[in-house]
């Protein structure tokens, strides 16, 4: 029995789909075979796991969706888009009364650009999306992510991501951008996840990797993981300056 | 989320070992209609606090899920019994686990301690902590991967279904990706010490 046949076989058992004859041969290599065996019961394990985890985060979904609006279905999260405020600039002569009150609405709306910009606000410049840097990029079209990147698109540059990570996962680079879209999807456990990866590695992207997983952290105001995080920042890192006074931007 | 009158139980199974979300939320929302509120009742007058009563309401949903799902699954009662045993039974746990904890009596009443012998909830504490350590190989894979393989074996949906939704080129990369992936988890599996063969 080739290679081929038992992947095949291992793949119908594991979709529950062999015919009784594929059944029977399938028992036979399973005996004479224990690698084999081993390997099967491993993927046993995978489809088990994957289940119970569409399961949990199934349940987990639909319970934030009842707390939020008993049932109801809530509207599509809209398209985070980051864009430059307009300031129209008023010509006309003003009254006291109305000058007074400009200064105020001026003075709230300074209030509003940077007091009440949150810490994630102030430190998520996030690096331009190169497709250059991109390890097998020019055999695969991602202008359509960069471009989502740059304009604020993070669904649908994620999606495009993933297309080209499914067959390319070892780029850490796009695993990076991948994360930043996460986390500014607000997505924290797979952004967590990706920056723990990232950091974790050896790769060109490891500072960056480890700076955003601080960040994912600051986004979801969980200050002592974050600072955990910024505290472990090497000096010899390019992000050590940033993490030094986001650390003490997160202790006033 | 649509509105359901009372489902039969055969709906409610159906729809959870679907792998399609519409059904999928059309069978955990006529469970949650029918029985949330039966649930909240034995958990309040037992001692618990409405937050008790939805934890243990949605770890029931989990757990009754995981059971309907496998290939071995009979019922030999209604949904609303089956699931009710299981809910008692987790709070049960629950209130045991608090007494452990504080070391103060949670009396209980006559109703709580049973669990109708029809129901098997044996072997439900090893089974979330097989599933933990499961999760936490699975996350150490690509999120795409999570997805293909997600899409591939829960879901069942075809190759060319896959490509489409995750805009891989055609049919034969997302089975290569998903073969890939899939050994991948494998490795993960065997490579820990926990592993059973």
């Amino acid at each position: 029995m080739s290679t081929y046949d038992k992947e095949y076989l291992q793949e119908q058992h594991l979709l529950g789909k062999l015919s009784p004859e594929e059944q029977k041969a399938f028992d036979q290599i399973l005996e004479a075979d224990p690698d084999f065996a081993r390997e099967v019961k491993a993927g046993e394990l995978a489809v088990e796991g994957l289940k119970s985890l569409h399961v949990h985060n199934r349940v987990q979904e639909l319970r934030k969706q009842m707390s939020a609006g008993q049932g109801e279905e809530k509207p599509e999260k809209p398209v985070k888009k980051k864009e430059g405020r307009v300031i129209s600039l008023l010509r006309r002569p003003l009254s006291i009364a109305a000058s007074v009150a400009l200064l105020i609405a001026a003075a709230y709306f300074i209030y509003l650009s940077y007091g009440s910009q949150s810490l994630y606000d102030q430190y998520s410049r996030h690096p331009s999306f190169s497709v250059t840097e991109m390890s097998s990029a020019p055999s695969y079209d991602l202008s359509r992510a960069e471009t989502a990147f740059q304009q604020g698109d993070y669904e649908v540059s994620q999606t495009e991501l993933s297309a080209y990570l499914a067959e390319n996962p070892t780029d850490t680079m796009a695993l990076l951008f991948q994360g930043i879209c996460q986390l500014e999807l607000d997505n924290f456990s797979q952004a967590e996840r990706i920056f723990g990866d990232i950091r974790a590695g050896t790769s060109d992207v490891q500072e960056q990797g480890e700076w955003y997983l601080a960040l994912t952290y600051v986004k979801q105001k969980d200050t002592a993981r974050a600072r955990g995080i910024l505290n472990a920042i090497p000096q010899s890192s390019e992000k050590y300056t940033q993490a030094q006074e986001l650390l003490k931007n997160i202790g006033e | 989320m649509e509105n359901n009158t009372t489902l039969k139980d055969e709906e409610i199974l159906a729809g959870l070992c679907s792998g399609k979300k519409q059904e999928e939320d059309r069978a955990l929302m006529g469970m949650y209609q029918a029985y949330f509120g039966m649930i909240q009742s034995h958990v309040v007058k037992n001692n618990g606090s409405p937050e008790d009563a939805e934890d243990i309401f949605w770890t029931g949903i989990e757990a009754f899920w995981n059971k309907a799902r496998q290939d071995d699954f009979s019922l030999s009662s209604t949904v609303k019994t089956y699931f009710y045993s299981i809910c008692k039974y987790k709070w049960l746990e629950e209130l045991r686990r608090r007494k452990r904890k504080d070391d103060k009596h949670n009396p209980l009443d006559s109703d709580h301690q049973e669990i109708p012998a029809d129901v098997d909830i044996s072997g439900e504490i090893l089974q979330e902590e097989k599933y933990e350590w499961l999760w936490k190989k699975i996350r150490m894979l690509n999120e795409t991967c999570i997805k293909l393989l997600t899409h591939f074996y829960v879901q069942g949906d075809s190759m060319k279904q896959i490509a489409e939704t995750l805009g891989m080129s055609n049919s034969n990369s997302a089975k290569s990706a998903a073969s890939k992936c899939r050994k991948q988890l494998a490795v993960l599996i065997m490579e820990d010490p926990n592993f059973p063969v």
